[in-house]
Formats: structure tokens, sequence, C-alpha cells
């Protein structure tokens, strides 16, 4: 009962933010200057007739209200809208590349956290030792890097030795298996999620030994030693859910990061995901993609950011006592 | 520790503990702090020893010294051999086996010892299965057995947090935790602090059964002479270091009294003042509101020690955090040299905030404990740009005096001091800036009694000495009785009483008042029990 009352409100939470990002795009994609018809105009063979009928057909003749209500309302349906530079519906464009996109996103994470909390973990453990020492070094010289040289680096390095495709998704292949192509498709993968993971680690790092090292220094953990609980056991069943909740809501953050930078990887490395598509519309003045971009990535991340308070809600008594 | 007093044990069996020349100091090179020094002991099988002392004497440090428990920055030396192993020197893996098994320790404050993300049924269940090699079922039924005899024995426990348990649970399950593995040995620090009396009693009287019952030794650590007599076979005392000096007792005279009443100059008028709070969500209308002063009037003579007084809940540190201008009161006025102070703009209010400084409950959380004593003091003066450098640490020296601190202990960092030296870095901070105005809100509270008098005398000698006005909010009527100048008593947001304190033992209103608010404290408590 009470879990549901928390569902519910964190549900209607999420939809007021949706509805606010929705308008708040809108207004940024009208407030820029010049539209797709404006770059039309500038070609001396379309007449100024035909400009204005495509206006009234696109229905850009209305009042601003009226077309975000459409707009929205078309949203809601599951219908993006029409790209006026591809002539085709935005939806068809945008579902492949969006699943391309969080596959990439996707292996980078767990890429990500699965050195992130271990190594976090372990120099929290053991402060001030080598391994503190040397993830923190490791750590600081990554921040500096931006993703863009770090993605150069590998992209040579890969061309250099050829043990890895150096682009794309998939090989050209007129004959393959199944199995084939799935091996064929994480050989591609590798590149781009380790860029992005290698970009995304030393915030998590950071992060994961910091809440380590409260959750260890508390009183409850030196109690539990003083009652000769064992190493692993203190660590893992006692000091971790405790240091969960900071890092749960870092979950939810850390997916943003992951999703722009993304971005940039994808347009390096040629995945064929959102990223190239997203920066081509803006160029083409192509509003509709544009929008529909932003508000599918605001869903994954108001997703994940529910996600991630549906799972504190599940780990820590305390929260559920709050509610 | 030189003057340790040790009873010669009268049991010939041979001791289980046995601890020869122990000693613990903190820091390194020139800044060594010694908290314990040559102390010896012995603790035979089935005997409750207790170690008494007051507060700094280094006490926790010999608890936590015996299972290897200290921070890394203590060194430990001597010897305590136990069962012919010698503690000081075992091995990480022994040590673990030992710990919780053979000896375990009850901390200090079984609230924070206590995980907030486990079951208590699951916490006691993990020390039996560090140590045991029993299936989960059986535990669950070792855990409810042990829960039983602490009488805790209805499931709602085993499935309860921490969270959900009141103080006294709280420690009747640390006490389960420290027990559930029948160790030789349990070392309790401090098993009643915190508890008011009945309490106390309660708890004393289930480890005095407890260990008739399961045979255990008992180190029972307390500043509480009352404790050790209760428990007790033999006990020891430790004396203070040096580094807590004894201050000289500095009650109020009558004439102290009568010649603040004589002058009759107001410092602070509150006329009037009232101030609700309200609770809002999101979605929702405001949900509730709560009045938590009913305009309320207060005079505090320049120059007097004033106290509030009153239940928790009554709103006086509401009207204390508006007089210090923390918050803004809804309506009223606050007229302190004339000016009305609610009328005032942000910008010139900031002129006002260091004539009233403020010290809290809890000192160890309003210090940062990056900082050293001397950094600590300093900083206030260092914002307003008070003096140079040297002038600043002459100050600094000048206030660790006045407030009773050693100024050669003023490189330590803040989180090395006691309690009591902490609330005492703390009044000398709030000191720093020469306030007209030093509000306790209820900084008395949590200390032990030989600490808290300290403190009081304190507060009595900086009256006197140096002409503060103090404003002492505080639970307890019989305690500021002793040192203030007038006494106002507040129950749901009124004010209810406020007079001069001539002589508390023989006002006969004063006692009527004092009853009055036990009675409202103790209708409180029955409502938090319903």
């Amino acid at each position: 009962m009470r879990a549901a009352r928390h569902l519910t409100r964190r549900l209607l939470h999420a939809l007021l933010l949706l509805t606010a990002v929705s308008g708040f795009t809108f207004c940024i994609a009208q407030l820029a200057p010049g539209t797709f018809l404006d770059e039309m105009r500038l070609n001396p063979q379309i007449s100024a007739q035909t400009i204005e009928s495509l206006r009234v057909n696109y229905g850009l003749d209305q009042s601003l209200p009226v077309r975000y209500c459409r707009w929205l309302a078309s949203m809601v349906s599951g219908d993006l809208g029409y790209s006026l530079a591809y002539n085709v519906p935005v939806s068809k464009l945008v579902w492949i590349r969006l699943q391309n996109t969080l596959l990439l996103g996707t292996a980078a994470m767990i890429l990500g956290w699965m050195l992130a909390l271990p190594l976090g973990m372990w120099s929290a453990f053991h402060p001030r030792k080598w391994i503190d020492r040397g993830s923190s070094v490791g750590s600081t010289l990554l921040l500096a890097t931006p993703e863009l040289a770090l993605g150069m680096l590998f992209l040579l390095a890969v061309t250099r030795w050829g043990i890895l495709p150096s682009g794309g998704m998939m090989s050209i292949h007129s004959e393959q298996s199944r199995w084939m192509a799935a091996t064929d498709l994480v050989r591609h993968l590798v590149l781009p999620a380790v860029v992005l993971a290698l970009a995304a680690i030393p915030v998590l790092l950071r992060h994961v030994r910091a809440a380590m090292l409260e959750a260890l220094n508390a009183p409850f953990i030196q109690a539990a030693k003083g009652h000769g609980i064992g190493n692993s056991r203190l660590l893992f069943r006692h000091a971790l859910p405790a240091a969960a909740n900071p890092l749960i809501s870092l979950f939810g953050l850390s997916l943003a990061g992951l999703v722009s930078g993304s971005f940039l990887v994808e347009i390096i490395t040629g995945w064929p995901g959102l990223g190239p598509l997203f920066i081509n519309a803006i160029f083409a003045r192509d509003l509709h993609i544009v929008m529909a971009v932003v508000m599918l990535f605001s869903t994954v991340l108001v997703i994940a950011s529910l996600w991630s308070d549906l799972l504190l809600y599940a780990i820590d008594p305390r929260v559920r006592a709050e509610c | 520790m030189d003057g340790v007093s040790l009873v010669p044990a009268c049991s010939p069996t041979p001791a289980l503990l046995e601890v020869r020349d122990l000693s613990v100091s903190y820091g390194a090179g020139d800044r060594v702090t010694a908290a314990v020094q040559g102390l010896n002991f012995e603790v035979s099988a089935g005997e409750v020893l207790g170690i008494q002392g007051r507060s700094g004497c280094g006490k926790t440090s010999v608890a936590l010294a015996l299972l290897k428990l200290l921070p890394r920055s203590a060194k430990v030396s001597g010897s305590a051999s136990f069962r012919g192993r010698d503690l000081l020197n075992l091995e990480d893996s022994q040590l673990r086996k030992l710990r919780g098994n053979e000896i375990s320790i009850i901390y200090q404050e079984p609230a924070l010892a206590l995980s907030p993300l486990l079951r208590v049924g699951d916490q006691i269940s993990e020390v039996l299965r560090a140590h045991t090699t029993l299936r989960s079922s059986e535990r669950r039924q070792q855990v409810r057995e042990i829960l039983n005899q602490v009488q805790l024995g209805t499931e709602r426990y085993y499935r309860a947090y921490q969270h959900e348990l009141s103080g006294g649970e709280c420690h009747r399950v640390v006490l389960a935790q420290a027990l559930v593995c029948r160790p030789a040995l349990v070392i309790a620090d401090e098993p009643t602090a915190g508890l008011d009396c009945a309490l106390k009693n309660e708890i004393l009287d289930l480890i005095d059964r407890l260990r008739r019952e399961i045979g255990t030794a008992f180190l029972l650590i307390s500043h509480d002479q009352s404790v050790t007599d209760r428990l007790a076979d033999r006990t020891i005392s430790l004396s203070a270091t040096q580094a807590c000096k004894a201050f000289v007792r500095a009650f109020p005279t009558p004439e102290d009294r009568t010649s603040v009443f004589s002058e009759r100059v107001q410092l602070i008028s509150v006329r009037n003042l009232s101030k609700r709070y309200k609770l809002r969500g999101l979605f929702s209308h405001p949900r509730a509101e709560k009045q938590a002063l009913h305009s309320v009037d207060l005079d505090i003579a320049k120059g007097s020690l004033s106290a509030l007084v009153g239940p928790s809940g009554s709103g006086k540190s509401t009207l204390a955090r508006c007089i210090a201008l923390l918050e803004p009161p809804d309506t009223g006025e606050i007229c302190f040299e004339g000016k009305d102070l609610t009328q005032l703009h942000a910008t010139e209010l900031r002129t006002f905030r260091p004539r009233f400084q403020y010290v809290f409950q809890d000192a160890a959380a309003a210090l940062n404990p990056r900082l050293s004593a001397i950094e600590t003091i300093a900083e206030p003066l260092a914002i307003h740009k008070n003096g140079t450098r040297e002038e600043r640490k002459k100050r600094v020296e000048t206030l660790m005096e006045q407030t009773g601190l050693d100024p050669l202990a003023g490189h330590r960092s803040c989180h090395e001091f006691s309690g009591g030296q902490k609330q005492r870095l703390v009044i000398a901070r709030a000191l720093a800036l020469e306030p007209s105005l030093l509000i306790f809100d209820e900084s008395l509270s949590g200390l032990d009694p030989e600490t808290r008098d300290g403190i009081l005398d304190l507060l009595v000698s900086l009256r006197r000495k140096l002409g503060i006005t103090q404003l002492v909010i505080s639970h307890d009527l019989e305690l500021v009785s002793r040192v203030a100048d007038s006494i106002a008593v507040m129950r749901g947001g009124r004010i209810a009483k406020q007079q001069r304190n001539e002589d508390s033992g023989s006002n006969a209103s004063m006692r009527r008042e004092q009853l009055l608010s036990r009675q409202a404290q103790n209708q409180l408590a029955l409502s938090e029990a319903k």
C-alpha cells in the first residue's frame, strides 16, 4: 500500500518533469534563429508560392501554443513528427538509432561500473596504500583527458595493430551465421564502449571510494569489526549497502554523462547511433528530429532516475520509513 | 595515569585477563599525548571489574586497546594476556576469531553501533555466522533465545530495524549481540550512557542476571560511580590526565544576583513574538501548521545568566533561534539597544550577528575535525579580520585560558579533545568576537555530571569575570536553578512563568513551576509512548 503510494507519487513527479522538459525543448527549438524553410528560400529554383504552401501544409502558420499542443499530443501517441530533410517520419529514423545508442550506452555503463566498483571499494579499504594512490593518479589522468583525444588515441592504436575494426557497427559480409554476426557486433562495440567507459570511470571511482570510506568509518562498521566479522563479509554485507545510497543516486546521473558523451564517441568511431543524426539535424535545421532526440533522452534519464528512486526505496529501510 | 588505586584481588582462581603496564598515546613526535599510562589490572573468570573515572581520562581507550580497535594513530604498549595469549600482539586472523566470540564489546552509543540497514535479528545472527558453523535455521533459533533473554522475545523485535527501536531497546539489542556467542569476557563501555534512571536500573538488573546465567566476566567501564558500585565485584579508578584541569567551584553568591537586578537594564526585550511553521508537500496544500511560539514576552537583563526551561517541543529552541537572528519571527518585536531587530534589513542585521553567539547541543558536530583548536577559535576573528596574526594568537591563548583549556594543547586537532573539552572549545570560539549575548541550546545535556558541573562553573565565572549576558536553554530545571539569576518556564509555545531565581531551595512558586514542568514532561512522554 505504502509502496504503491510511493510509486504513484514518483510517477507523477516523472510526468511533471517530462512535461516541463517538453515545453522547454519546444521553446528553445523555436527560439533558434532560422528554419528549414528559410534555408529553402535561399534556393532560387524554389518559388515563394511553393514555400508558402509547404508552410501551410506543415501547419507552421499556426500560433505557437497550438503548435506546441499538437506536437505534444502526437509525441504522446508515439508519432515523433516528420523529418523535413530526409522526407520520412522521424520515428523511422530514430528508433533503430536509439537502439544502437542504448546498446552502446548500456555496454559502457556495465563496463564502467564493473571496473569502478571493485577498484573504488579496494581503494577505500586500503586508503593511502599503493592501490589507492595508483587509482587516484590514474583517474586524475583520465579525467584530464578529453573524450575526443581518448577516442582518437584508441582509434590510432586499433588501426596500427589491426586487432579490432576501426569503426562502424558491422562488417560487410554477404553471408553470415547468427553467431558470426553477434561476435562481429561485439568486436565493433569494444572500441566505443571502452572509450566511453574510460571517460566515465574517474567520476564513478571517486564517488565509490568516498561513499565506501564514509561507510567503513561509520560506528556500526567499527562495531561489526569488534564482533569479529570477517573482512569480505564486512565489506559486502555491511558496508556496501550502507554506501549504496549515494551510489544509486549517482547511477542515474552517470547515465546522463554517458548519453551526452556517447554523441562525440559515436561520431568519431562511426557508430550509427543518435549522435551523428542529431548533429546533422541541427545543421539542417530539421527541428523535429532535434526535439524528438532531446525528448527521447529526457525520457530515458527520467526512467533511470525513477528506477534508482525505487531501488533506493527497496534497499534502504530508512527511506521506506520516511515515505 | 599515575594515581591508579587497586583493590587486591581476593579470588584465588587464575586471572582470565591480566593487563600489565598498559599505555596508550596519540600523535607523533613532540605532539604525543598520553591517554593511559602504566595501567595494571586483572579480571578473573565470571567476575565483574569496574573501571571508573571522569570523562577524558582514557577509559574508552582501554576498552578499544584490548581488542586492537584503536585507530592507527594510537600507540599501545604493555601486555594483556588472555587465556595465555597476548592480546596486543595477536595476528589479525586470530584476533578476528577472538573478537565477539571469546571477548565481546558493548559500545558507548548502541544506536550508532547498530547498522541502520539490517534487521535486528540478522545483525545478531551475523555474529553467530562469523564464529560458528551453524545453519541459518539453527542460528535463527539461537538468536530468538538470546532476544528472549534480554526480554525482546516477540517476533516484532527480530524483524525490527534500528530506527524503530527506543533507546532502552537498542541497549538490549547490543547486549544480546555481545552475549550471543557466550563469550568469556564482555567489555562494556558506558553500558547505561544516555538512559534515564528507571531504564538504567532495568539494564543494570538485566546485565546482573545475564552474567549470572551465562557466567561471563565483565569489564565495566563507567564515569558513574553508582553503576560500578551496583554491579562490580571490584572497582579501580582512573584519574584524569593533565589535559583536563580541575576548575574552581564558582557557584553564584546572593550578592551576584542582587547586583544584577539592582541595575535592571534590559539587554533584550522580546514582545509578542509569534512563529508558526508550515509543513508542506509538493502537490499538497499546507498539510499542517505548528504554532511554535504564541506571543511570547521575555526580558533578559544585562549581565545576567537567564535560563529558559521546558519540555522538548515547548518552543524554547525556536525562541532562542529567533533571538539569535537565525530565524525570522512572524510577528512581534525583539528590542536590542533600543532597536527593533525584526524591522532591520538583512544587511543591517549582519552587523548585529557577531553580537549574538550560539552554542549548540552537540559540540562534536559543531567543530570541523580538520582544524586544530587554535584554528577553530581564531576562525571567527579571521573572518571578521580582527587584528594581526600575532594578536589573534594571543587572543586565542587568553580565550583558552578563560575557558579552562590548556593553551599548550592548541595544536591538537578538534576531534582529539574529550566531550567536555569540545564544549569548552565551542564556548571559546563563541567568546572570540566578544558577544553581548551567549545562547546555550541544551549544551549541558549529554555530558557526564562531573563535566557538566565544570561547564556550569565556567558559565558562572564568565559572567562574573567578563560580565557576559547568557541565556541557557535546558529541560532540566533543577540543574539551571543552581546557577541562573532568572528562570523562564516554557510550555506549549508560551512563557508560563518568568521570575528571579532568588533561592531555588526555598522558593515555593518555583517549585510549583518545576512540578508543572515535570507534569508537562510526563504528558509528553505519555503521548510519545502512545
